[in-house]
């Protein structure tokens, strides 16, 4: 399903992705984990290209990209990517001049060009599954982070990607609301949803990862099951975070 | 309709645009239709020819001037140079199509032949000579000096000296005060120039005698008295723009005839209760 | 204040306000929209990628915001003409003052598109919509709702910047405060009254722009 190969990504002088390599098979779902400023969350959004690699490859699907220095990227190749990969945020960022249902019918309509009865439908239909049907007119100000994220996978949802991209999407809400919005998760993984998720969860990624990547400092220093990488990690800096992590959470 | 909404208010406002472009008219004076303003063009017609032709004189005036350019309680366009200039366009066979402007533009509206003449007590001075061309005098005034009625400091134009005058900055007058000493007020005309004397805010200001007696027709108790006046009067005339000396002659023609057959005399006395052509 | 004074307030109230009403006013309502539509896209332009409009706009931009609005007038009116561009007053002013407005306006435009978060553009993106796509659905709507309070105070500074364009030979209701003031020697009066009725359209202005803010706060917690 996705094959990165050598990806390399610079911001001005500092180099961020130091040659990543990453094979996602369809229907998994592989959990990206590490310290901050270790590259993951540039990693993902080259997944949908919302950063353009500077060197490199990825095949996502039937879509494929060869990255040099100077070469231009065709922006139609670019929408052509990003309408076979939902994404969701640490922010959020659902569409505040919207209902709830608006955001999730929106690009059905303006991106995938379908009728607005078979869009709104959908859309009932998604909100449905993530337990907010009766939400649907609400204004996102007037939903608690839980369920706003809740929507947000629901929209990213409604397009019927073949990849699902999690930027942490949990990490900027109140822990009480955490629990919601992994079950959707849960969910989505047992249906058999190709999914890549970077997340500080443990337990979460323990439970539903089929492969994990441990980066630092722009590679990828641990992968494997989430068993060998969580609990049997080999290289030392590895061994540091890991420590610090669950020392966190068996707070 | 949400969409559609904002879509017909701006249709709705175009629409506007356009009518009033066509329709509107500010009220005295018609600005030319649109674009279509330029002044007839043949150079071998002449200007006064091309006046003749089109039926229409286009003269520059402030309009805000009493008793020489401006607007009545009815809001008709009246004063001495306006009637004087309506009574020369009649003798020449055309009517006078008048274009309001305030006086920074009326030297700027010339030029661009917005208009062909102005009417506006343009005072007869040589370095206009050098620029434009004047017709024959068709009024002559004294400037008074004017102070407020408390002041007992001033009581010739001499006394100016050190003392603020306030003086429209391309006035002649102003010329007149430079040249007594006193430090100079800018102002835009003459009401500006009264109310700096009320306030205090100019000890004086020297201005045309007609002007001051009107003030004091509208205002009798306004507590403003004159006391001198210049040895030397000024004489103002229409103002063109040089080359159109077959229009300056026909003016002036004009001029004579109305002078002699009596219509110059009934329109002084309207204004003034005397003969101000000398 | 005397008897005669009060006579004058009497005779000068009414063809003011009509002035106001006929002349003031439509010229505002005219030039803020062309404006507002110069504003918007001017201020797209600048956001953009393309390097000559981009450098166009700028230029423009930095033209009108620097030289006085009155001068502006001047050139447009009297200075035209002599490259053989002659318009009216009315066509004058409307250019005029729909440039100025344009101009500041769509520092204002820019400033609001800016101000909405990335995470809009990105969220956006992610779904797969064209940067025109997410600028016509996603940003510029909110866009709008930030922008009421700047514009609503640029349409209210015009409705008095129009007292300019008597110098330009369009006759207004400042202009015939004028008129009044030359035939009755009572400045202070007759712009006391002039500026009561340009208080009273800003005020009726106010009023609207506060309902508009009210409508479109539903969309937002803020």
């Amino acid at each position: 399903m996705i094959e990165i190969r050598g990806l390399h990504k610079s911001f001005g002088s500092h180099e961020v992705l130091k040659g990543i390599d990453v094979s996602l098979p369809k229907g998994k779902v592989l959990v990206i984990i590490g310290p901050s400023g270790s590259g993951k969350s540039t990693l993902l959004r080259c997944f949908n290209l919302l950063e353009v690699p500077d060197r490199g490859s990825i095949k996502l699907g039937d879509h494929a990209f060869e990255f040099r220095e100077g070469a231009r990227i065709s922006g139609k190749d670019i929408i052509a990517l990003r309408k076979a990969t939902g994404m969701v945020f640490q922010s959020l960022n659902l569409f505040p001049h919207m209902t709830a249902l608006e955001n999730v019918i929106e690009a059905q309509v303006t991106v995938q060009k379908r009728s607005k009865s078979e869009a709104r439908a959908r859309a009932k239909a998604q909100l449905e599954k993530v337990g907010l049907a009766d939400k649907a007119d609400s204004y996102p100000h007037k939903l608690s982070g839980g369920q706003q994220q809740r929507v947000a996978i629901a929209r990213a949802m409604a397009v019927d990607p073949q990849v699902l991209l999690f930027d942490e999407p949990t990490s900027a809400l109140d822990p009480e609301l955490v629990g919601e919005v992994l079950k959707v998760m849960k969910q989505l993984a047992a249906e058999g949803m190709t999914m890549a998720i970077v997340t500080h969860e443990m337990k979460f990624a323990a439970d539903v990862a089929d492969h994990v990547l441990l980066m630092d400092d722009g590679r990828i220093i641990e992968q494997g099951s989430p068993q060998e990488v969580l609990h049997h990690p080999k290289t030392p800096r590895a061994v540091q975070f890991l420590n610090r992590l669950h020392g966190k959470s068996e707070e | 309709m949400r969409r559609t909404y904002p879509l017909v208010c701006l249709l709705a406002l175009i629409a506007l645009l356009l009518g009033a472009s066509c329709g509107i008219k500010p009220d005295s004076a018609s600005p030319a239709p649109a674009d279509s303003a330029a002044p007839s063009s043949p150079s071998t017609q002449g200007v006064l020819g091309a006046i003749k032709a089109s039926g229409k004189l286009k003269i520059g005036t402030e309009g805000t001037y009493a008793p020489f350019t401006y607007h009545d309680k009815d809001g008709r366009l009246v004063g001495f140079d306006v009637e004087i200039a309506r009574a020369l366009c009649e003798r020449l066979g055309v009517e006078a199509e008048f274009i309001e402007t305030p006086w920074d533009g009326i030297f700027a509206g010339l030029d661009s032949k917005r208009f062909d003449a102005v009417f506006n007590e343009v005072a007869i001075r040589d370095d206009r000579k050098e620029k434009y061309d004047f017709s024959d005098p068709y009024i002559v005034s004294k400037a008074v000096l004017l102070v407020h009625e408390d002041n007992k400091e001033i009581k010739k134009l001499t006394d100016l000296k050190g003392k603020k005058s306030a003086q429209s900055l391309t006035s002649n007058l102003k010329d007149i005060a430079q040249a007594n000493g006193a430090e100079i007020v800018g102002t835009e005309g003459f009401n500006q120039a009264v109310d700096l004397l009320l306030s205090k805010r100019a000890d004086a200001t020297i201005n045309d005698n007609l002007s001051f007696l009107d003030l004091k027709k509208q205002r009798p108790d306004v507590k403003i008295k004159a006391v001198d006046e210049t040895d030397e009067a000024s004489s103002s005339a229409a103002l063109f723009r040089k080359g159109n000396d077959d229009l300056v002659q026909a003016v002036n023609e004009a001029l004579a005839a109305i002078k002699s057959d009596g219509t110059y005399m009934a329109i002084s006395e309207k204004y003034f209760g005397a003969d101000v052509s000398k | 204040m005397d008897d005669r004074q009060i006579q004058i307030i009497k005779d000068t109230f009414w063809p003011l306000l009509e002035a106001g009403v006929i002349f003031t006013l439509p010229l505002t309502l005219i030039t803020f929209a062309l404006g507002l539509i110069i504003a918007v896209i001017t201020a797209l332009v600048r956001l953009s990628d393309w390097m000559v409009p981009k450098f166009i706009a700028s230029f423009y931009v930095w033209v009108i915001r620097g030289t006085p609005l009155l001068v502006q007038l001047f050139i447009i009116f009297y200075g035209l003409p002599s490259a053989g561009i002659i318009l009216s007053p009315y066509v004058s002013a409307v250019i005029g003052l729909s440039l100025s407005v344009g101009a500041y306006g769509s520092e204002i435009a820019r400033a609001a598109v800016l101000s909405i978060q990335r995470g809009q553009w990105e969220a956006a993106y992610s779904l797969g919509m064209s940067r025109t796509q997410a600028l016509r659905r996603i940003i510029l709507p909110q866009a709008a709702r930030v922008s009421v309070p700047p514009f609503g105070n640029s349409f209210i500074a015009l409705v008095k910047d129009t007292s300019l364009v008597s110098v330009i030979t369009f006759s207004e209701m400042f202009r015939k405060s004028q008129e009044y003031v030359a035939l009755y020697y009572e400045p202070l009066i007759l712009y006391s009254e002039a500026a009561v009725i340009y208080l009273a359209f800003s005020s009726v202005l106010s009023v609207l722009q506060h309902r508009l803010e009210k409508r479109l706060e539903r969309f937002s917690a803020v």
